[in-house]
């Protein structure tokens, strides 16, 4: 060999081990996906599932750069539906129980049931009850699960082709049931709730939670866990610095001046504000806690721009200052709740489901010392700021098989028996069973849930809403907008568009 | 050839292009002149130019036309660079070890892209690897800010596509005759001189292919925007396809995102109208 070839073949050496070392070390660090909306579920996401899905949601998006969408919405759920399939996979969980675990009768003809929901300890759980049905002769079960955004998307697309829909249960939030709700995709459960109410007990389901699913008088989806804000921090650290835990937003800011200088610590606290979507939900919090609203009294008319919308914006962006700064900014719940497991933050505000993996020792560094409170109020003695969410199993309106045999088998799953078990790991709607709960932030939950700012409200517009205030509200956290110029952008944004929809006139 | 003959091989591609592109596309362009949202997908509204006029007059839609055009104007050149310089150096070495360094510098690019999307940003997560040498060389704390976040999606662009550019021009080099290489020398040039005067040459009409494919690609860049930014306006990163997704799927503005599409096409030709019309000349000059 030359010397010209023995240096280009050192130079290629060199070239292919440095290549080699960054995809090993960026597939050994790869993170859970970003993009999630606010779902009960709460819930880590996996990078395969979003890559499934965005792989899908990027095909409807080149598609649509050559085709209507009216006319490859068919060729693209094809190709989603190849794609879920070849990349992330049908997530069949293999069951370890007999017929036993799903009493329903055999239907007569073959039946596939196939559930769409996003990964979280409710449906990583229930799924395994479904599946369960697969031991049912003529049932065919199949779950696929995939990140939340991902999830509402293929819904969208499925609904609005006008053909069957290929779901028989699709996993729903107090954001997408109400997507789904005013475009008239999901059935109305009212007959088969009557039907099986006293079988299944259904009364023990508290009225809260079928209101939060019910559209002019119908009731879109059967409540199967609920969720809401918690504060979660290092009592350690905490007594450390001779704090208790933060009640209102003040006392966070004061809590981060102190927790700054902690070794260790990189941001003292964070709640997510990572994308338009949480910059929105945190809003609605704060702005209910402040005693305002998203929409006036019984109407899509804006009400967010006001002096309670202004004073929210502002604690936030206090909160912002104090404790996030741009690194918390880029923070996504589920990032700061493993940043919490391993010591790198303090205290967090964020979703009650996390808090199974805060004190389990396989997941956690610190089991013993993170402690769970109420979710922050944004001033003193005010409205705590954290949302009552659920999670629900709804019937695509377009779903051509038997309704009544789908049912059955959500109850299956909803069944008090299977709720006890599931209490364990997360809180359910069953009355009976959430309020003999064991978990150790069920306190804090319950008091969250009846002193917080309650249910996300119920509009045909909060969509466009959602979407004006996810355009200019992270700008307030950069600083590049004031809270009122924020709010004055996102109204007149909003009445633009909500006119162009017909939500006002 | 007899016309049947003819006819019979042409026909499938033909109705498959018109089944798959053209029908599409005129759908497409119909469905721009309309204004409906997932809800009123059966109350379609004619409003003619009006998304047409929306997307000009929208600011976040230029914005995000000035970054494709600064992730194409920054990342194929890198990429082009850089590529053929492996590509040379790949050359040089002998065949029987070739092997394995081709399938290595496929890694990166045989990715799923959303897969390779999550593994750059593993890479510049809090304990990566990206991250640990940014801080070393530095001295300086990696912030995920607006500029740090454009410089990653630049640079996951070069990072992912180069080695497409690697193989290409591997692949060309290896039509290039010795014997220029050797009457060059014996001319007395030099390894440079070969290159500039025998190499490039020949490369030209491949390395303008070449071009054509990594702009098209960058004008379609959508996953590492979502991977990278989480869709965070507070980033100004979006692609003119991120910002077509956000239209179709966030806005739900359906009748501006298809409006949008063809206006992106139709400036995608624009684009490359000067690499088409060098091609066929390279091409016709051939002939």
């Amino acid at each position: 060999m030359n010397m010209a070839r023995s240096r280009a073949f050192c130079l290629l050496a060199l070239f292919e081990v440095a290549l080699l070392v960054l995809s090993a070390c960026g597939s050994a660090g790869a993170p859970p996906t970003a993009a999630n909306q606010p779902s009960a579920t709460g819930a880590a996401s996996q990078a395969a599932a979003t890559s499934a899905a965005v792989q899908a949601t990027q095909g409807m998006t080149e598609a649509s750069t050559s085709a209507a969408v009216q006319v490859t919405q068919g060729a693209t759920e094809a190709a989603t539906s190849t794609a879920v399939q070849a990349t992330q996979g049908m997530t069949k969980v293999t069951t370890s129980a007999a017929a036993a675990g799903c009493n329903i009768k055999p239907p007569a003809q073959p039946q596939e049931v196939t559930f769409l929901g996003w990964p979280g300890w409710d449906v990583d759980t229930y799924a395994k009850w479904l599946d369960d049905c697969n031991s049912v002769n003529n049932i065919k079960v199949n779950v696929r699960t995939m990140d939340n955004s991902s999830a509402v998307e293929q819904m969208k697309l499925a609904f609005s082709s006008g053909s069957a829909s290929p779901y028989a249960i699709v996993h729903q939030s107090n954001s997408s049931i109400q997507q789904n709700a005013y475009k008239g995709w999901l059935r109305p459960l009212n007959d088969l709730i009557d039907t099986y109410r006293s079988q299944y007990n259904l009364n023990d389901i508290a009225q809260t939670h079928w209101d939060a699913a019910t559209f002019d008088g119908k009731i879109l989806g059967i409540p199967m866990q609920s969720n809401t804000i918690l504060l979660m921090y290092r009592s350690d650290l905490f007594e450390k610095h001779n704090l208790k835990a933060p009640t209102n937003y003040d006392e966070i800011s004061t809590a981060c001046k102190a927790l700054k200088s902690e070794p260790g610590i990189t941001v003292p606290f964070a709640l997510d504000l990572s994308a338009g979507w949480a910059w929105a939900t945190a809003f609605f919090e704060a702005i209910r806690s402040e005693g305002g609203d998203f929409f006036a009294q019984g109407g899509n008319a804006p009400a967010f721009n006001s002096p309670q919308g202004v004073a929210a914006l502002t604690k936030l962006k206090q909160v912002v200052d104090a404790c996030m700064g741009t690194q918390g900014l880029a923070m996504g719940y589920e990032q700061f709740q493993a940043a919490l497991r391993n010591g790198s933050v303090a205290f967090i505000h964020t979703w009650a489901d996390g808090g199974a993996a805060m004190v389990d020792p396989s997941k956690s560094q610190f089991p013993n010392v993170i402690k769970f409170a109420p979710a922050a109020a944004v001033e003193p003695g005010g409205k705590l700021a954290g949302s009552a969410w659920d999670d629900y199993w709804s019937i695509p309106a377009s779903y051509k098989g038997d309704p009544d045999l789908v049912f059955q088998m959500i109850m299956q799953v909803a069944s008090p028996e299977r709720q006890k078990e599931a209490a364990k790991l997360g809180l359910v709607t069953r009355t009976s069973v959430a309020s003999s709960s064991s978990l150790p932030y069920a306190t804090a939950a319950v008091e969250t849930i009846s002193k917080g700012v309650g249910a996300y409200p119920k509009s045909p517009a909060l969509n466009v809403m959602e979407t004006a205030l996810g355009n200019y509200l992270p700008l307030v956290g950069t600083g590049e907008l004031s809270p009122k110029d924020a709010l004055q952008k996102a109204e007149a944004d909003y009445i633009k568009e909500a006119k162009t929809q017909g939500f006002l006139k | 050839m007899k016309r049947k003959t003819f006819i019979g091989f042409v026909a499938p591609s033909v109705i498959l292009m018109v089944a798959l592109l053209i029908i599409p596309l005129v759908v497409a362009i119909a469905l721009g002149f309309q204004s409906f949202t997932y809800l009123t997908l059966n109350a379609r509204k004619f409003v003619g130019l009006e998304n047409y006029q929306s997307i000009l007059l929208d600011s976040r839609f230029w914005q995000a036309v000035r970054f494709t055009f600064l992730i194409i104007v920054i990342v194929t050149p890198l990429e082009m660079i850089i590529g053929s310089i492996v590509a040379l150096l790949l050359d040089q070495i002998p065949k029987g070890r070739r092997g394995i360094f081709v399938s290595l510098c496929l890694t990166t690019y045989v990715s799923v892209p959303i897969v390779a999307a999550y593994m750059f940003r593993g890479l510049f997560q809090s304990d990566g690897l990206g991250t640990w040498i940014i801080e070393q060389v530095t001295g300086q704390h990696l912030i995920m800010n607006e500029f740090a976040v454009k410089m990653l999606i630049l640079a996951y662009g070069v990072w992912r596509d180069t080695p497409f550019v690697i193989i290409i021009v591997f692949a060309g080099l290896q039509s290039l005759s010795l014997e220029y290489l050797d009457a060059a020398a014996i001319d007395g040039a030099n390894r440079l001189q070969q290159i500039r005067h025998v190499t490039i040459p020949h490369l030209a009409p491949l390395l303008m292919l070449i071009a054509m494919i990594v702009i098209m690609a960058k004008y379609q860049l959508f996953d590492a925007i979502f991977v990278l930014t989480g869709m965070n306006p507070i980033y100004h990163a979006d692609t003119i396809m991120a910002y077509n997704w956000r239209t179709a799927m966030e806005l739900e503005q359906l009748g501006k995102a298809n409006a949008m599409s063809i206006l992106t096409v139709g400036g995608l030709m624009i684009v490359l109208i000067p690499f088409l019309v060098r091609t066929w000349r390279s091409q016709t000059r051939e002939r």
